[in-house]
Formats: C-alpha cells, sequence, structure tokens
C-alpha cells in the first residue's frame, strides 16, 4: 500500500520522534510511504492571523500530494489532519473561495481538485490495517500496563460520529496491545498545545493537570498520538509541573512508539532516546528486550 | 339525468379569499374574461366564497342559470374541495363535476409582486379549468361496507384507552401487543405528574378492565405479521409467540421462577435489575400468565417439576390467527434516547450516571431495589444528585425536536427524592428552558422551586469521575453568571424520546407515513391529529410524536372516535376518482397489476378473454395503471384523455 | 443614538454594527443567530477556568452586532482552540470558529497579535515552515535530523514567496 505523507512542521523540526517511529512502524507494516516534494505548513496558525493564508497553505500542500498519484494521504499530526480536512470541505461548499484559492495555486503551477483522500492515523492503523494484522506483527504484549489514552483534541471532535468513535479505536489499538486503557478524569480534555503561541502559561497548566489526572488515576504512562500534544506533555513535562506547582513524573509516549516496541523494533530505531519523561525506564521495566 | 345531450353550461365563481388573492389579481378582470370562455354562461366574484352567503351565491346560481358544472377558482382543493362539493350537492348537481381552481397557493401567494402577470395567469387557470368543466361527467360516490371489528397495535395506556372506548361503545377490538403484558411504559413508572397519583394504581384498573371487557379479545405477546386492504376493512395475520406456557393453566403462583436457575438482564427494569428465564414482567402484569424467554433458558426443567398446574409446555408452537376488521388504530409508544451516544456524559462507563428511566425503576417499590434509592457503584445512598436536561432533545446532533416530557419529568423525580432521602440532600437540575405548560403544571414547577431544590440555568459539557468515585460537572450558570463546579453523588440525564422499534415493524405491514424525525405522520398537524395516509387507519400516543400521558390519553380516544365513526356507518363512500377499464381496448397484459401498490386491479377471465378489473374498495385513483397501460384501456376518472387534452389546449391558449 | 439602529448597550454605549457582523460571520459555517444560550460551550470551555473565557457571549454579542470591543479585546486571544464548543452545541454553532474570524479582523486592523503569531508568520515566509530546524537536546546529548538519520527537509520552491505576497494581497471577504 503506498500512501502520501505529510509531516508537518513540528515533526520536521523538532518532534524527530513522531517521524522516526511512524516511518519505522509502517514500513514494518508494509506501508510505503511517499514523500510531498516540498514541505510548506499546513496553514492551521494562519487560522488565527489570515484565513485565505491558512485556506492556501493547506490547499498547497493537498495539491502537492495529488501530484504524487496516490489515492490517500495522511499526516501524523492530528493539527494537520484537521486543517486539510476543514480545507477540503470549505473549498468544495465555496466557489468563490475555490476560485480565489485556485488562481494563487496557477502561479505555482499547482492545482488542488479535491481527489485526494485524507485519513487520520488512528483510521489508517484500524480500519485500513486492522486489528487482526497488528497481532500477526506484535511480539511483545503489555500484560498489566494501565494507559492513559490521550486521543487529542484533533483526532476526535471533528468528523461528527466518526471522529467520536476514533476514541474507542484508539482504546482498542491499546488494547491489542495488551495493555488496559484506563479511566481518567482528564482523558478528553485539551494538552493546551494550542494555547501556547497566544497564553503560554495556561497552557502549561492545562498540560500539567493533564498529567496529574493521569497519574492521580494510576496510569503507569500516558499514550499520545500528534506532536503537539507530545511536546506539551512530555518535552515540557517538567516546566508543566513547575506551573502547576506538582511533582508530576510519567512516562509519555507516542503510539508509534509504543507499537514498535510491541513489535519488537530496536528502541533507538523509534526514537525512545528523544522521549524527556523516562519512557527507557518504562522499556526496562516491561521487560520486554 | 337522461334524454338528449345537453351543451354543458358552466359557472364561474372566482373567490378574493379576502386580500390572499384579490390583493395580487384583479379579480373583475378574471370574471370579465371567463364570460367571454367558451360555454360560460355566468360568472361571479365573491370576497369569502366559503363563507354562507358565498356558497348561497353558488347554489342560487346553479338553479336560476340551470349549470351542469362549475368552477370555483380560489383557495387550495386540499382546503375547501370538500366544501364546494357539498354545496353542488345540496343544489342537486354531482359533487364530481367541480372543477377546483387554485389561485392562491399557484398565483396570488407565488406572484405576489408582479401583480399583473398574476392576473394574467389567473385568467389563464381558470381557462383551463373551464375547458376540463366542459368535459366532466355526473359521477357518483360508492358505498362499500366496513366490518365492524378494530384492531388496535399496541398495548400501552393509548392502545388501552382507545381499546376500551371503541369496546365501550359496543364494537369488537383486537388489542395486539408484542410484549408479554399490556401496560407499556406507563407500568414502568412509580408517579405521574403533576398530581403523583401511582402510576401502577390508575393504570392497573384499566388494563384489568381491558382484559376482562366482553368485546376485547387480548393477544399479548403476539405481533402483526401481515395486512391486506380488502373490500370490508383489512385481513390482519397476527402471529402468537409460544410462551411455552399454558395461558389456560397458569396461575400466575410465580413458583416457576424461584426455581429457575438462570437469570438475565431485565429489560423491564431498565435492565438495572435481572429477571429469571421464565418470568413476568411486572407483578401487575395482565395477563398474568408466565412466559420462557427462550434464548436463554437452558430447558433444565425445573419449573416443569414444580408446576402445581402442569402449565409447562416446551413443544409449545407459534399460532397464526387471521382476523378481518374494519379500522386499525397504531399505538407502539416510544423508546428513549441511548445516553451511551454522548460519551461526554459517561453514561454506560461511570456507573453512577444514570437515566430519568432507570431513576423511574429505582424510585418504583416493584423495582429493582424496592423502591430504594441508591448509587449503582456501590449501593450507597446519594447525598447529592444532578440532573441534566435535554440529552439527546433539542439537538441537531441527534433529535432537533423537544422531547416534551423531560422538564416534568425531572421536576417530578427531583421533589421525590427530596421526599424519599430527606431534605439534607442536595438535588441540582441543570437546565436551558423549564417547559411546564400543562393543566396544572406551572403549579407544581412553583412547588418544586419552593422545595430547596437548586436550578441551574445551564447545561453541563461533561461528567468526570473523581478518583475517589464522586461525580464532577462544570457548568455556568447563567443567573448568577458564576462558574460552578458540581460534586455529586449520581448524576440523572434526561433523555428524550424517540420513535420506538415498534414503527418499523408496523411499517414493513402498513405503509403510513413518517415524518423526518421518524414518527407516525398524521395527516394535518393541526385539524387531522389523528389519520394517516391510509384510510382506515389511524395513530394515537407517542408514535405520532413526543407526548405525556394526558395527551396520549386525549389522543387515543380522538383515534378511538374516528374509528367509530367508520365502524358505526358500517360502510364508507368511496370516491369515484378511480380506475376504470374499457374492457374492449384492453388486452389482458397485466402490467397494471404488477404496478398497482393498492392490488386494486387483477386481470381476470371474463368470457373467455383475459381482462383487467379494478377493485373499486382498494382503488385510490393514483393513476399508475393509467401510466402502464399500453392500450389506453385503464384511464382513472376525471382525468381521461378529452379532459386532459382539453386543459392542455386551454394553457396553450395564447400560444395557438 | 445614531438613527440606524434601535440598539444601545447602557453601559459601554456601544451600538451594533451589522456590516462588521456579517463580515465575521461570512467566513463561518453556523450562523451566530441560532444560539439558544444553553451555556453548554462556557461550561466545557478548556480557556474558562483559567482565562474567564466565554464563548456563549462572544457569539451573542456578534449577534447583536457589538463587534468592535471583542476586535480590540484580549479575550478572542485566550482561546485553546479546542474544538469541545464545536464539538457539544447542540445547535451546531461554532464559537471557535467566530473567535478565529475575530482574530483575523483583529490583524487587519493592525491590532495586538501575539508575538508567536507573528515569528511563525516570519518562519513560514522565509522557510515554509511555521518553525526553525531544532536541536533536540535530552539529558545532555543534542539530536538533529542528520544524526538520527532524517532526510533533509524538502523547502519550497522560490515561487512560494510570490504565492504568499498574492494571498496577502488578496482580502478574504
Amino acid at each position: 500500500m503506498k500512501i502520501s505523507v505529510y509531516w508537518g512542521c513540528l515533526t520536521l523540526t523538532s518532534e524527530y520522534a513522531c517521524e522516526l517511529s511512524t516511518r519505522k512502524v509502517l514500513s514494518e507494516l508494509g506501508i510505503e510511504l511517499e514523500e510531498l516534494s516540498e514541505y510548506t505548513c499546513c496553514g492551521h496558525p494562519m487560522k488565527s492571523i489570515n484565513l485565505t493564508a491558512a485556506l492556501y497553505l493547506a490547499a498547497r500542500s493537498m495539491a502537492l500530494a495529488e501530484k504524487n498519484k496516490t489515492e490517500i494521504l495522511i499526516s501524523p499530526c492530528s493539527k494537520c489532519y484537521e486543517t486539510f480536512k476543514w480545507a477540503e470541505d470549505l473549498l468544495k461548499k465555496d466557489e468563490s473561495l475555490k476560485k480565489k484559492i485556485d488562481n494563487i495555486l496557477k502561479e505555482e503551477n499547482l492545482s488542488y481538485n479535491g481527489e485526494i483522500s485524507i485519513i487520520h492515523m488512528i483510521d489508517l492503523l484500524y480500519d485500513y490495517v486492522g486489528v487482526e494484522k497488528l497481532k500477526e506483527k506484535i511480539k511483545f504484549e503489555f500484560e498489566g500496563l494501565k494507559v492513559a489514552a490521550h486521543p487529542g483534541c484533533y483526532a476526535f471532535r471533528i468528523d461528527g460520529k466518526t471522529g467520536l468513535k476514533r476514541i474507542s479505536k484508539f482504546d482498542a489499538l491499546i488494547e491489542v496491545l495488551g495493555a488496559n486503557s484506563i479511566y481518567y478524569a482528564g482523558k478528553l480534555d485539551c494538552c493546551g498545545g494550542n494555547l501556547r503561541p497566544s497564553r503560554p502559561e495556561a497552557a502549561l497548566t492545562l498540560a500539567g493537570e493533564k498529567l496529574n489526572s493521569a497519574i492521580e488515576f494510576g496510569a503507569g504512562c500516558l499514550v499520545d498520538f500528534c506532536p503537539h500534544c507530545h511536546e506539551m506533555l512530555d518535552y515540557r513535562q517538567e516546566e508543566a509541573s513547575a506551573t502547576i506547582g506538582k511533582k508530576l513524573k510519567i512516562p509519555v509516549i507516542y503510539y508509534m512508539q509504543l507499537l514498535g516496541i510491541s513489535f519488537g523494533i530496536k528502541p533507538e530505531e523509534l526514537g525512545i532516546q528523544l522521549n524527556k519523561s523516562g519512557v527507557e525506564e518504562l522499556i526496562k521495566k516491561l521487560n520486554v528486550f | 339525468m337522461g334524454g338528449a345531450k345537453r351543451l354543458p353550461r358552466v359557472g364561474v365563481f372566482v373567490c378574493h379569499c379576502g386580500l390572499n388573492i384579490a390583493g395580487v389579481i384583479n379579480v373583475e378582470k378574471v370574471v370579465e374574461e371567463a364570460f367571454k370562455m367558451p360555454d360560460v354562461v355566468i360568472a361571479e366574484h365573491y370576497v369569502y366564497m366559503c363563507s354562507e352567503p358565498g356558497q348561497k351565491l353558488i347554489e342560487d346560481a346553479i338553479k336560476k342559470y340551470d349549470l351542469t358544472a362549475v368552477v370555483v377558482a380560489a383557495c387550495t382543493p386540499s382546503m375547501h374541495e370538500e366544501t364546494f362539493r357539498r354545496v353542488l350537492e345540496r343544489s342537486g348537481l354531482s359533487p364530481y363535476v367541480l372543477e377546483f381552481v387554485n389561485l392562491r397557493e399557484h398565483c396570488s401567494w407565488v406572484h405576489a409582486h408582479e401583480p399583473e402577470k398574476a392576473t394574467e395567469k389567473a385568467i389563464a387557470l381558470v381557462r383551463m379549468g373551464v375547458a376540463k368543466a366542459r368535459f366532466l361527467k355526473p359521477l357518483e360516490k360508492r358505498k362499500f361496507k366496513v366490518w365492524r371489528e378494530a384492531l388496535v397495535i399496541g398495548g400501552g395506556i393509548s392502545g388501552i384507552t382507545a381499546s376500551l372506548n371503541l369496546a365501550n361503545a359496543g364494537f369488537r377490538v383486537y388489542l395486539v401487543e408484542k410484549s408479554p403484558t399490556i401496560g407499556g411504559h406507563m407500568l414502568m413508572l412509580d408517579k405521574t405528574f403533576p398530581t403523583l397519583d401511582c402510576s401502577a394504581c390508575i393504570l392497573t384498573p384499566r388494563m384489568v378492565e381491558v382484559s376482562k371487557h366482553p368485546n376485547i379479545e387480548l393477544m399479548a405477546y403476539s405481533e402483526v405479521t401481515n395486512v391486506q386492504r380488502v373490500e370490508g376493512g383489512f385481513k390482519v395475520e397476527v402471529l402468537k409467540k409460544p410462551r411455552y406456557v399454558i395461558e389456560d393453566k397458569c396461575t400466575g403462583c410465580g413458583i416457576c421462577s424461584q426455581h429457575c436457575p438462570i437469570e438475565v438482564s431485565n429489560e423491564y427494569d431498565a435492565n438495572l435489575g435481572s429477571r429469571k428465564a421464565i418470568y413476568i414482567p411486572f407483578p401487575q402484569s395482565i395477563p398474568l400468565k408466565y412466559v420462557i424467554d427462550v434464548d436463554h433458558c437452558i430447558r433444565c426443567g425445573a419449573c416443569e417439576r414444580v408446576c402445581q398446574a402442569k402449565a409447562i409446555d416446551f413443544e409449545q408452537k407459534p399460532t397464526k390467527i387471521e382476523l378481518e376488521v374494519g379500522t386499525i388504530i397504531v399505538s407502539v409508544g416510544f423508546k428513549v434516547f441511548d445516553a451511551k451516544r454522548i460519551i461526554e456524559y459517561g453514561y454506560g462507563s461511570l456507573p453512577d450516571v444514570t437515566t430519568t428511566l432507570e431513576l423511574e425503576r429505582l424510585l418504583s417499590a416493584s423495582g429493582p431495589t424496592c423502591g430504594r434509592v441508591m448509587r449503582l457503584s456501590n449501593g450507597k445512598i446519594p447525598r447529592s444528585i444532578a440532573f441534566i436536561q435535554c440529552v439527546g432533545s433539542r439537538d441537531k446532533r441527534f433529535n432537533e425536536y423537544c422531547c416534551r416530557i423531560g422538564c416534568m419529568v425531572a421536576l417530578k423525580q427531583a421533589l421525590l427524592l427530596k421526599e424519599r432521602l430527606g431534605e439534607e440532600t442536595e438535588v441540582y437540575i441543570c437546565f436551558n428552558d423549564m417547559r411546564a405548560f400543562g393543566k396544572g403544571y406551572e403549579e407544581f414547577y412553583n412547588r418544586v422551586r419552593d422545595s430547596d431544590i437548586k436550578f441551574v440555568r445551564g447545561i453541563p459539557s461533561e461528567v468526570k469521575a473523581e478518583s475517589n468515585g464522586k461525580l464532577s460537572l462544570t457548568v455556568y450558570d447563567q443567573s448568577t453568571e458564576r462558574f460552578l463546579e458540581l460534586k455529586v453523588d449520581m448524576v440523572v440525564l434526561t433523555v428524550g424520546i424517540e420513535p420506538s422499534d415498534g414503527i418499523e415493524s408496523v411499517r414493513n405491514v402498513l405503509p403510513i407515513s413518517i415524518g423526518f424525525d421518524g414518527f407516525l405522520s398524521e395527516s394535518h398537524p393541526k385539524l387531522k391529529p389523528v389519520e394517516t395516509n391510509m384510510r382506515g387507519v389511524f395513530i394515537a400516543g407517542a408514535c405520532q410524536g413526543p407526548k405525556d400521558i394526558v395527551d396520549t390519553v386525549s389522543q387515543a380516544s380522538a383515534a378511538a372516535m374516528k374509528a367509530a365513526e367508520l365502524l358505526s356507518r358500517g360502510e364508507i363512500e368511496v370516491e369515484p376518482t378511480i380506475a376504470v377499464v374499457n374492457e374492449f381496448k384492453c388486452r389482458g397484459c397485466g402490467r397494471c397489476e404488477e404496478v398497482c401498490e393498492y392490488g386494486a386491479i387483477r386481470v381476470e377471465e371474463i368470457n373467455g378473454r383475459l381482462v383487467a378489473k379494478v377493485n373499486e374498495a382498494l382503488c385510490e385513483g393514483c393513476g399508475a395503471c393509467s401510466v402502464k397501460c399500453p392500450t389506453g384501456a385503464v384511464k382513472v376518472q376525471r382525468f381521461k384523455s378529452e379532459q386532459i387534452m382539453s386543459v392542455v389546449s386551454a394553457a396553450t391558449y395564447e400560444i395557438g | 443614538m445614531s438613527d440606524k439602529s434601535s440598539l444601545i448597550d447602557l453601559l459601554s454605549m456601544a451600538e451594533p454594527k451589522p456590516e462588521l457582523r456579517l463580515k465575521i460571520i461570512r467566513g463561518v459555517e453556523k450562523l451566530t443567530d441560532i444560539c439558544f444560550k444553553c451555556m453548554k460551550c462556557t461550561s466545557g470551555c478548556t480557556s474558562m477556568k483559567l482565562l474567564e473565557l466565554k464563548p456563549h457571549i462572544i457569539v451573542n454579542l456578534v449577534r447583536m452586532g457589538f463587534v468592535d470591543e471583542l476586535v480590540s479585546s484580549t479575550m478572542i486571544w485566550d482561546c485553546s482552540i479546542c474544538l469541545k464548543c464545536k464539538e457539544r452545541c447542540p445547535q451546531e454553532v461554532s464559537p471557535v470558529d467566530i473567535i478565529l474570524a475575530l482574530r483575523c479582523e483583529a490583524v487587519v486592523r493592525g491590532l495586538e497579535a501575539p508575538e508567536e503569531y507573528r515569528s511563525m508568520l516570519t518562519c513560514i515566509m522565509e522557510n515554509g515552515l511555521a518553525y526553525r530546524e531544532k536541536k533536540r537536546v535530552v539529558e545532555g546529548v543534542e539530536y538533529d535530523r542528520v544524526k538520527l538519520g532524517l532526510p533533509k527537509i524538502k523547502g519550497p520552491k522560490e515561487t512560494f514567496m510570490n504565492a504568499m505576497f498574492m494571498v496577502f494581497g488578496e482580502v478574504l471577504g
């Protein structure tokens, strides 16, 4: 299966573990990734500055993906996924907007025709690959591991019923690894990632409260998908702790990294060394290798 | 009307409809032009043609000018075609030589900004009406018998009320109910608002009356599997499901249930408690006969061994019963919204998040906890409870309509909780609007506000569980402009009402229309609340739309009355605007039979020829057969070729 | 009070601006008019507890036409764009989209946008992405794309800059 991949600004410039683990695990599953010829921002930050800019940036990347002649475009970043779906919908509905954007795309010899399907990573793993196929590849199970699942706002607050189903799909994807996706009060809460540009302290408070909730309910680790969430909860875990004045220590790991570990892939190949929140100790505890 | 063929003498009557028509169309000009049309001998206009003086105007004209056909140019035929047909009848003319032209919906209302063009169009429409009127034949209504029995599908309070009304009026009623007992949702309730009557106490006497009434044959644990429209009414097939208990022998003693080893979730307790595989739904079930849930029974035979009356029969088979009835009343009730669909409220994953229906069972003395309200997580008494209103109602993501009962149910339950659990119990109701619209309802709302129940004007977005087991929710209270956090022992979701699954089952055998919301459609929302698109079929209760017991009972009696109208006359009059076959042109190909949805036209052998024959009692005059007929043998009265072609010619008059 | 409006806010003496209101809701999926003030958005708002953001007030102020005060307020930058309000609104109003439209209007007027957004825009104009490539330091060790064996980032062609200038020349309604 060959699909186009859009990495997203954060993954390309600092959240390298996301790219490493996604590349490794998808290749293990026989999914060939085709890059876009250029990478520019998906446009999400521009939604707060200039709507045309946001739309144009999204349409540009989708147009580049269409050049690849693959049916599907994925992004490991939920925010980028949401922006593409938003742009796809708006350009379908508003003819005059589409004309405006088409004119600008023409300047770059690009065209967006609404042909490419944009799929979320959770749907890719659950619907396209399927739990059965994952089971075949799993070598190690994490019995007794209590996982606080963090699907992230942009995974399930869009796409109506289909979006909501992603919460239970994510739980299923965790349970297929033998772990237990526990209930915790903050499960559906926002990590604060989008608030950082305008209100950094409040954003860290949100991240801290999320981590606190997971710890309160006895989670052994927190699993996320989107690099923006991961940056708040893993990379900025110490800052978040300091902001809410509580000692928070909980391993935060990308789902793709956890999946890769269960496949038996070496931690360095999944970027485990890049997690700041003590994931290496977690892996040692799991006695996998 | 025999003798030599007369030239048609057409009268044209143009109504102003107040300003609805005359405000746009120059009615005098229309009348002036009408006089010039062929065979028109009189044309008049009047401000309200449907009023008494207006009708008299037409009656007088018919007599004075010896009219043979009448054109009324006014509002829409769905409003007044019947009215003017009766005028013609009173004046000695066949009601079917009336041609109704719509100058309101088809002209003045849609062309209000172009009065000159509207007047031109009005003249053209009248010309078309006159052209058709000239070819109309004096048809007569036909009468057919109606069997004097009624079928009521659904044995909740609406079906029970309708059955009793009809039975007391002297008609025989078959009441079919798919569950083992009648009583419906009302039997699940503890108290009813606003009087706080005990629900079972007011319902069970009616249930007993139904079981004892000489005119009612109660068929519980049965379903309607086929309905056929025939002359006389309906031929109905009912399937009586096997209870595996011989009804005549069962005394309802209950010893079998005590010994049954299988326990399953009890749907009659809103799945809170359990029942055995051999069970009765409620202690007050009617018929008070046990039933074996064959999906869970393991045939251990324990019940058989202890039954003194030897009533167990594992070999029992379903029985098919055929009925012939004149009318059908559909009263299949409702189901509640599944709150699991709103993930953020935690219903289904947090045990202390419950629904109003579940709470009703907890409050009920015959419920799973014998009337003791307790937290479902630990069995302890809740000290604080919060209601969330409009769950699944007034919500474009789920059901856009208001459930109509949510506000009153929450008020009632809040008051009962205060009474049962003690004054110190904190009860909160988080609401958007408070709809206490019925008789005594506002006074009840006053009483509840006076009972230290805290009303928060705002709907919470999410319900979370804390690690200590308490439920927490945040809500912005508009009245105090404060952002509140409620930490409570129990959250009650006031779930909305949805169309019951029974509607789909009924529609499989009886094609009654439904609306966008999935409830059965009435013929007219204001003036025909219990009639449907099917002649002789009526609806009542929550299956027509969400409503409380008061309105359900009223509507059930209304449906019974409409049914009685048909049954008491013992006959119906059928419109003559039905299909008619020219037997010389018909070659018996059968295409009309294939396409008829009502089974009203059949190819038969007559004198050695295959010819199509119309069953006049069943034909609805839809015209599908006339479209399919390759020879033009089948036509619908009032829509014959010469009638339609003359209208077309008149319409293209200007073009020439 | 001007002749045009029959409405005035006595505490702020603000009058509604209907044309400005139409401009804001034009880019937004669902109109503000159908909000029936159930408070659900504010009850669950991620930014309510910490920053006192009340989405229902923003929606209804726009509905009334009191747009100016919102555009120049700091309140609209308190939104965490978590989409909870959009997800849960029973009338399918989207407060978050209205807030984003108000932000864009603030930018058009040259009002203060948070520094971080401006630097993201500058970065996009320079190298196509919202951030610059960084070294990640974990437990004293420096990691970058080369060290981790990741391919070089493919930046945009020169045509991109021209296109972006075209974009900012176009005003979205």
